[in-house]
């Protein structure tokens, strides 16, 4: 049995590792004025900072307990700059990224900038001024319960000097959808690493057969387990060539990051009805490229490689299929260079049955080179990068929710809506700037030159976009361009969420 | 000139169809495209990227904490290598004898190279080249003037001579099995590994694998029937079994593999024309001067296709007047301090393309002629040998020493594969001139 490591689960917050999976998530960005009274102040609060194992407890017994009052949680994240206020010495910290605003990286990133390379679209975190020194992560089972809370934490705040910048709430929409209207969410590797020392006391839920052979690698199909280490300093990374053994432990560059993460967030504008617009007018170029009639729906699935409810079009590549989309085993068993082998897994009430052997679709022709969900997860394939155990070790752990109202359509209605993505790994450089700005921003990755843009999401800073599907040589067969973007990054900033024993020391 | 340099490509390719080859497998489905006369018209190019920082490096370190790799491998990156017996060069001594001659490459072995032009700490400038070797060599034949030029003109030094890039002396080969030396190079000759390349300079590729022949050979040999199972191919597999190429790389086992894909299928593959190893991709924004400014223009192409998509040759340096110097900058955060952190942001690419032709069949492989075992003190690191069914336990350090000839001068360090085992082949000679298909660049 592959040992995997006892995490310390009184001391590493738990939105990063477990996710709240609360229904309203508000972010609360503040400003440090004093900064003594600032460290005082988060080291009092540390008591009530959620820890892994209370995230655990929250998501273990909340369906268990429908009656009983709304709750909230609280995770803590520090820019560099609020950690440099409080007089914390990041001058070996290894990442550099972590090191400057957000806007400061626009151009990395992809985002528009104008001629002094600032973007021209955030409305936070552009410079140091406009990003937050503190990020309150607030869990809440309601979205009143999450404001509430969130209202006394900012009243706090200010008497500890600290002043509100930044506010805003993320709510889950109807069916776990994005704004768009696909369901968001789905797949995330699943972490290695125990929550006591029993020996099974795994973090993440085993749903393989211990007899399957699979079940050293996978949590569940289309769910790789991975080493702690990619996502909280301290702990083995992962290995592409023997991910079964632990790697060497993840180290920041300072002691005082063991036990955290780092976090991006991103808040990203969502204009559905440019989307919308484009996709039908993508149904009629792909209908005449291809000589058959596609849909909007389909031009959709294509672009995002997931139709709305979910069905992956590598396993439903015709039309959404509710058999796979609403069959947690299914709906991510699938693998592009290898497709899956057949395995035995158990469901939720512990019975086990055989899943069958899914088709590999290493040319692209389910599900294409540049569709967002193989461009951000290649899965087993070899890239650019190296080897497909290497492909692994770019993946972060994702916990954005959406923002604003729903879009009740058809006509522009003005609203400010979207994303607040938010993404937690041990290297911004070596996890989220490889997805974003090696892969998503870049036409000629991961898989094959010019196989194009994450038409999604990428932004090639502001100028056009394009993609292409190709025939099992590779010849292209129809291009998609884009002008338009229908993600807009609005901001955000680079943290670091530390463990709890580090807020508590600030005092 | 041109004409010559294409016929100088037809042949590398006739070299993959050479019956008295004994380490060939002829492919039936390796193609010249322009010297295809099937009739079955061309598709459009296919695209292969990889990544242009050295593999290795990153696998070699990989049992490093993590806040030490990428410095690490970054770092080595830059150092050269010298060796005496690796290129199997020599020159006759006052007294006739014949000694080895110190040859210096680069470890970096991804067909991209890159020089840092430094001043103690200071940094001037940086050259990024994919240029092969034998165009350089060709070049040079026809018309060293010209080379000596273009040295000039590349490296920003005008008082480059043409002595300091040829061969000073006769230089000869290894003696073969009846002690016979063949003279590789006469006294004047072009030097493709002189100090303007290696040590002071990057004009073209330097590593014993970077060289054109060697990206035809692995086109050739990914397109051979191996025994792999049915299905997609899994490339590391794939090198492991064929051994066309170094399974440490991003580049071989992501081409040799990407090609096979196609062959297995039943078409017939061809590297597209101009044949060549290309960057095509700097995602190099996040350049900051020392007051935090973008610096658009630092990043110049200077040899590249006339659509500006297949660059070949490219240098990062400050603004003209400046005032600072490119250790002062940063890149996304980071001091820049060396040019890896730069090739982690390049993008190369070769192109290919695939048709069925009637009659061409696939010419199959019987067996894996090699074999992969990871190193016995670091699971990142593979080494290829011949498959002999030995158990990778037992493979002894003379075995292992040919996969690490770029590394063996990397100083031992605590958590490191311990020096033991590469200290005893340091110098060992080189049996072969070739390994696993990729061959040395060497006359």
């Amino acid at each position: 049995m592959t040992f995997e490591p006892e995490l310390d689960v009184g001391d590493i917050q738990g939105h990063s590792l477990r996710g709240f999976g609360t229904d309203a998530l508000a972010l609360v960005g503040l400003k440090i004025g004093e900064p003594s009274l600032a460290r005082a102040w988060l080291s009092a609060l540390s008591g009530r900072v959620d820890t892994l194992a209370a995230v655990h407890h929250y998501r273990l017994t909340r369906s268990f307990a429908p009656m009983r009052l709304p709750r909230t949680l609280l995770n803590i994240a520090l820019s560099a700059h609020g950690l440099t206020q409080m007089a914390i010495d990041i001058s070996t910290v290894e990442d550099g990224m972590f090191r400057q605003p957000m806007g400061f990286n626009a151009g990395t990133l992809g985002d528009p900038t104008d001629s002094a390379q600032l973007p021209t679209d955030y409305v936070l975190g552009k410079t140091w001024e406009d990003t937050p020194d503190i990020l309150l992560i607030i869990g809440g089972d309601t979205a009143e319960a999450a404001l509430k809370f969130a209202m006394s934490l900012r009243s706090a705040a200010s008497m500890a000097g600290c002043s509100t910048m930044y506010e805003e709430l993320g709510q889950n929409l109807p069916g776990e959808v994005e704004h768009f209207g696909f369901r968001d969410g789905i797949s995330q590797v699943g972490v290695r690493g125990r929550l006591s020392s029993v020996a099974d006391d795994f973090l993440t839920l085993r749903r393989l057969a211990p007899t399957d052979p699979l079940a050293k690698v996978l949590a569940k199909p289309g769910q790789p387990l991975v080493w702690p280490g990619q996502f909280v300093f301290g702990y083995p990374t992962h290995q592409p060539g023997s991910p079964l053994d632990p790697g060497p432990n993840s180290d920041g560059g300072a002691p005082w990051m063991k036990n955290g993460s780092y976090l991006v967030f991103r808040r990203l504008r969502q204009d559905i009805p440019a989307f919308r617009q484009f996709l039908q007018a993508q149904a009629g170029a792909l209908s005449a490229q291809l000589h058959r009639p596609i849909t909007a729906e389909e031009a959709g699935a294509l672009i995002v490689g997931r139709w709305p409810d979910g069905s992956p079009v590598s396993l439903a590549p015709f039309r959404p299929n509710a058999s796979i989309s609403d069959d947690e085993m299914m709906v991510n068993n699938f693998a592009y260079a290898q497709g899956t082998p057949a395995m035995t897994v158990s469901d939720s009430i512990g019975e086990e049955r055989d899943l069958a052997a899914q088709q590999d679709d290493a040319l692209g022709q389910r599900c294409p080179f540049f569709a967002h969900v193989r461009k951000v997860n290649p899965r087993d394939l070899a890239t650019d990068q190296g080897i497909a155990g290497r492909t692994l070790t770019f993946q972060m752990l994702r916990r954005g929710i959406p923002y604003g109202q729903p879009f009740s359509g058809p006509d522009p209605d003005g609203e400010d809506r979207g994303l607040l993505f938010l993404a937690y790994q041990t290297s911004f450089k070596r996890q989220f700037n490889v997805l974003n700005s090696l892969w998503v921003n870049n036409p000629s990755a991961p898989e094959m030159s010019d196989e194009g843009h994450d038409i999604l999401v990428s932004q090639n800073s502001g100028k056009d976009r394009f993609a292409t599907l190709r025939d099992p040589t590779g010849t292209v067969m129809a291009t998609i361009q884009a002008q338009e973007r229908w993600v807009i990054p609005t901001g955000g900033g680079f943290f670091f969420t530390p463990s709890i024993s580090f807020l508590k020391s600030l005092s | 000139m041109r004409t010559a340099w294409d016929q100088t490509i037809h042949d590398f390719i006739a070299s993959t169809k050479d019956p008295n080859d004994p380490d060939l497998t002829i492919s039936g489905l390796f193609f010249d495209q322009l010297a295809d006369t099937s009739g079955v018209p061309d598709p459009a190019p296919v695209g292969v990227p990889w990544n242009a920082f050295p593999q290795i490096l990153t696998n070699w370190f990989a049992v490093q904490p993590g806040a030490n790799q990428e410095q690490l491998a970054n770092e080595w990156a830059e150092k050269t290598i010298t060796t005496s017996t690796l290129f199997g060069l020599f020159k006759k001594d006052a007294g006739g004898n014949f000694e080895p001659i110190p040859v210096t490459y680069r470890r970096q072995d991804e067909y991209c190279e890159w020089f840092v032009e430094r001043t103690g700490n200071q940094i001037r400038r940086m050259y990024f080249t994919c240029e092969p070797p034998e165009y350089w060599e060709f070049l040079a034949q026809k018309d060293i003037s010209l080379v000596l030029e273009l040295y000039r003109e590349l490296l920003h030094n005008p008082n480059i001579q043409q002595s300091e890039i040829c061969w000073a002396f006769d230089v000869y080969s290894r003696p073969d099995s009846q002690g016979h030396r063949r003279l590789l190079y006469r006294q004047g000759d072009y030097n493709p590994r002189n100090d303007w390349n290696t040590t002071k300079g990057a004009v073209h590729l330097t590593h014993w694998a970077n060289s054109l022949s060697a990206e035809v050979r692995l086109a050739s040999d990914g397109s051979l029937g191996w025994a792999q199972p049915a299905g997609p191919v899994d490339p590391h597999r794939l090198i492991c079994c064929a051994g066309f190429g170094g399974v440490n790389r991003s580049s071989d086992p992501k081409i040799g593999s990407t090609v096979y894909s196609v062959a297995r299928q039943g078409f017939s593959v061809a590297l597209a024309n101009p044949v060549g190893l290309y960057m095509q991709h700097f995602q190099l924004p996040g350049l900051r001067d020392p007051q935090g400014a973008a610096i658009p223009n630092a990043l110049r192409f200077v040899r590249q296709s006339s659509n500006g998509q297949n660059i070949l040759r490219a240098e990062l340096e400050p603004p003209a007047g400046a005032g600072y110097s490119l250790d002062q900058c940063t890149l996304i955060g980071d001091s820049l301090r060396f040019g890896g952190q730069i090739a982690r942001l390049i993008t190369m690419s070769l192109f290919a393309i695939a048709k069925q032709i009637p009659g061409a069949t696939s010419t199959a492989v019987p067996g894996c002629p090699a074999t992969c075992c990871p190193y016995p003190t670091n699971g990142q690191f593979f080494g290829s040998f011949g498959n002999d069914g030995k158990a990778c336990g037992q493979r002894s350090a003379q075995e292992w020493a040919g996969n690490l000839r770029d590394l063996n001068d990397i100083q031992a360090h605590p958590l490191m594969p311990q020096g033991v085992l590469l200290a005893e082949h340091l110098e060992a000679p080189e049996p072969e001139a070739k390994i696993h298909g990729r061959a040395l660049t060497s006359p």
